[in-house]
């Protein structure tokens, strides 16, 4: 590919470094260029990154870095479009005449692609017609429907299928739109007929019906599902998330299954019956993900174990994520067996009482457990008041005597607002832990929290080395500047989502309280160039003068900003 | 695996411009080719490896890399099916470390390459990716010094890609 170059394009080109790269070094660049920043953050533990979905639907690449690369030269169009993996992602959401140039450009490789009737809700083009044309803006469905057509001709080549609706009910929609089901069955019946699939996972994401809207619903689960248990003969993986899924759909899928994550299902009755069938079916799942409340779990507290021998093996399970309250929670570990397992996460939705000391009981049920290689654990609990997750265990062993063994690097704490005492509640849970290997916290801060607070979380926590603080809640005001002074963060993540609070920022750049700071990261924000140009002029200027008298510099960084090329642009400038 | 032997060991590189460099087992063999080259001479430490392809001024900023990360664990090796571990940040060290004129970068990234040095090469890599990322094609040309070489029918084609992509 690269050979047919010619020789003229070679010889303009020489004059380019870029250009002399090796094509593996170049292409590696692009790949690295298109790949959407969607990762596990420094410190956050895998477990909950992975259980809080935050790694999937990144499928999809950045196609306007990926299409102007092949804009640059002819040597570099050539190079990239001779390579097929380059292309291979595909979405619903591109323009028709893309999805026609990827399909081509990936030649015959498996494809990754997502599928949709209609645009998120948290699209950029949806956030932003929606705050120009509030009441006239309408989804494309015609392009989504269009183009998913269009992609399931090729199922055959479909290695990771993403479905999802669009949520977005308007005038004239009705969703998961009817059209939608049809080609979804439509694509299910021919697949079964045309030969071999190599269909390897599925997500399923927000596709349910409104609650009213039986005929659809049973349309979904009796003519969708039905005709995709044929063409899952081969899956390994299966993600499934606030949908409407019956039990009998998992219990007759591949069992090659090694990753099956269920993330709020609904209508499903004999609850536990039912996942111990389909536990019983996927004894090959090396990952568990399970965020649903069991309707049929005993009501007795804790519940009654099963028998030794009632016990269901999974035996080359690894990681288990169960997010749950305490009774659903402990009422599938009671039926598992895990001699494998490595990591366990387990998120309390229970409403524990203030004061109560059921926390411990919790610590208990974990100790309980019969986990002969596991080495990490996370607990987080919900509540009204607090929670916190944790990490990590240094021994193999839950053992209740070993609690002392417990190091934990990570602390994920939210306070209730509304609660006067809950940062005390907090401090109260966290004396209890050793937390002298913290590097890494991410904490909301209010404004209503103990006055002590910080000078206690920062002798809890004293060899802290970053700190996510998420700023902006909308029903009330903060004042970080204590929590920034104690904890003297390296890393701050900005995650609001208006820009009218953006001068608050100075409050913590401009002091010395921020002084090791050494990232910033904005994420989520809407930009307006006009408007914000004041901002980042005096933002970079505020960097600039600290690095001036003295201080580290701060890198700063964007994730799923709307506008933010054409900011960063004119900062660089200033 | 490496022995205790092996750790005091010292290897002596020879680079293009025929500079000698004398650096411990353990910073050298952070290359993959270097460590392959080792294992077949063996024992022999008076035996110089011959870099004909890198610089003095190159491999010198190359092995203070490699001293940085003398401790670094091997990197798994990435499956070509996963892109969603890759990421585009940069370590502090590593991007203060990188922070060199163009020529320099590209030197790097093609010593990385040929020593087999992957995380280097990473680090090379995620630079200009940075670089590269959200820029229009007019942008790259003109900060890689790239000359644009597409006939007027090629413009007009790309100018629609382009347009369809910028449509979401």
């Amino acid at each position: 590919m690269v050979k047919g170059a010619d020789s003229k394009s070679n010889y303009f080109q020489s004059l380019s470094g870029l250009c002399q790269l090796p094509p593996e070094a170049l292409l590696r660049v692009l790949e690295v260029a298109i790949t959407v920043d969607n990762v596990r953050p420094e410190g956050l533990p895998e477990l909950i990154f992975e259980a809080n979905n935050k790694a999937r639907s990144s499928h999809v690449n950045d196609i306007v870095t990926l299409v102007a690369s092949t804009s640059v030269c002819r040597y570099w169009r050539q190079l990239f479009l001779g390579t097929p993996t380059l292309w291979r992602n595909i979405s619903a959401e591109f323009h028709p005449e893309l999805v026609n140039l990827f399909l081509q450009r990936s030649m015959s490789l498996p494809l990754h692609v997502v599928i949709s009737d209609g645009e998120s809700t948290k699209s950029k083009r949806t956030l932003k017609n929606l705050c120009t044309f509030p009441t006239s803006y309408e989804p494309r469905t015609e392009r989504y429907l269009t183009n998913s057509e269009v992609i399931l001709k090729s199922f055959h080549r479909i290695r990771l299928l993403s479905i999802t609706s669009s949520q977005m009910d308007t005038y004239n929609s009705q969703r998961p739109s009817p059209r939608f089901l049809r080609i979804l069955c439509d694509a299910f019946d021919r697949c079964s007929k045309a030969g071999p699939i190599i269909l390897q996972g599925i997500e399923i994401d927000s596709f349910w019906p409104p609650p009213s809207n039986s005929d659809a619903e049973l349309e979904f689960v009796d003519s969708v599902l039905s005709r995709a248990e044929l063409s899952l003969s081969s899956l390994r993986r299966m993600d499934l998330r606030s949908t409407c899924i019956p039990w009998h759909f998992l219990q007759s899928t591949s069992q090659s299954l090694t990753h099956l994550s269920i993330s709020t299902i609904f209508r499903n009755v004999d609850g536990l019956e039912g996942l111990k069938s389909v536990f019983e079916r996927h004894a090959a799942l090396e990952s568990l993900a399970l965020d649903i409340l069991i309707d049929d779990a005993p009501s007795i507290h804790p519940p009654t174990p099963f028998l030794d021998n009632e016990r269901i093996v999974l035996p080359v399970l690894q990681k288990l994520f169960l997010a749950g309250d305490d009774t659903s929670n402990t009422s599938i570990l009671g039926m598992l067996k895990l001699p494998s397992l490595k990591s366990i996460c387990i998120n309390d939705k229970s409403k524990y009482l203030e004061g109560g000391d059921d926390v411990a009981l919790t610590f208990r049920q974990i100790s309980e457990l019969e986990l002969p290689s596991a080495s990490h654990l996370c607990i987080s609990f919900e509540g009204p008041w607090a929670r916190f997750d944790l990490k990590e265990l240094k021994k193999g062993s839950f053992a209740s005597d070993e609690e002392d063994e417990v190091v934990f690097t990570y602390v994920y704490a939210q306070q209730d607002p509304l609660l006067k005492s809950s940062s005390i509640i907090l401090l109260s849970q966290l004396q209890l832990l050793n937390l002298h290997s913290i590097k890494h916290i991410d904490i909301p801060v209010f404004p209503d929290s103990e006055p002590s607070f910080a000078d206690k979380l920062v002798r809890l926590v004293p060899n802290i080395e970053s700190i996510n603080v998420y700023y902006g809640h909308p029903y009330f005001s903060f004042s970080t500047d204590r929590i920034h002074s104690m904890l003297r963060p390296v890393e701050m993540l900005w995650d609001y989502k208006e820009n009218a609070r953006f001068h608050q920022v100075f409050e913590g750049l401009g002091g010395a309280h921020l002084a090791s700071l050494r990232r910033l990261i904005f994420s989520g924000i809407r930009m307006d160039l006009n408007q914000d140009r004041h901002f980042f002029s005096e933002l970079f200027g505020t960097l600039s003068r600290r690095v001036k008298v003295g201080y580290p510099k701060v890198v700063v960084k964007f994730r799923d900003c709307e506008g933010i090329d054409d900011v960063g642009h004119g900062a660089a400038e200033s | 695996m490496s022995t205790t032997e092996d750790k005091t060991r010292k290897v002596k590189l020879v680079t293009s411009d025929n500079e000698e460099f004398e650096v411990d087992w353990e910073v050298a063999t952070r290359s993959v080719l270097i460590k392959h080259m080792l294992e077949d001479i063996g024992e022999s430490e008076e035996q110089a490896i011959p870099l004909p392809n890198v610089t003095a001024n190159v491999l010198k900023k190359v092995l203070e890399w490699c001293e940085h990360h003398r401790k670094d664990p091997e990197p798994a090796p990435e499956s070509s099916d996963d892109n969603r571990k890759r990421t585009l940040e940069i370590g502090d060290w590593d991007a203060k470390f990188i922070q060199v004129d163009q020529e320099m970068l590209f030197e790097i990234i093609l010593a990385a390459n040929y020593l087999d040095i992957k995380a280097l090469l990473d680090v090379g890599c995620k630079t200009v990716a940075n670089m590269i990322k959200g820029k229009q094609p007019e942008e790259i040309r003109k900060m890689f010094n790239i000359v644009n070489d597409f006939t007027p029918e090629e413009e007009a084609q790309i100018k629609k890609e382009n347009e369809w992509a910028e449509d979401r």
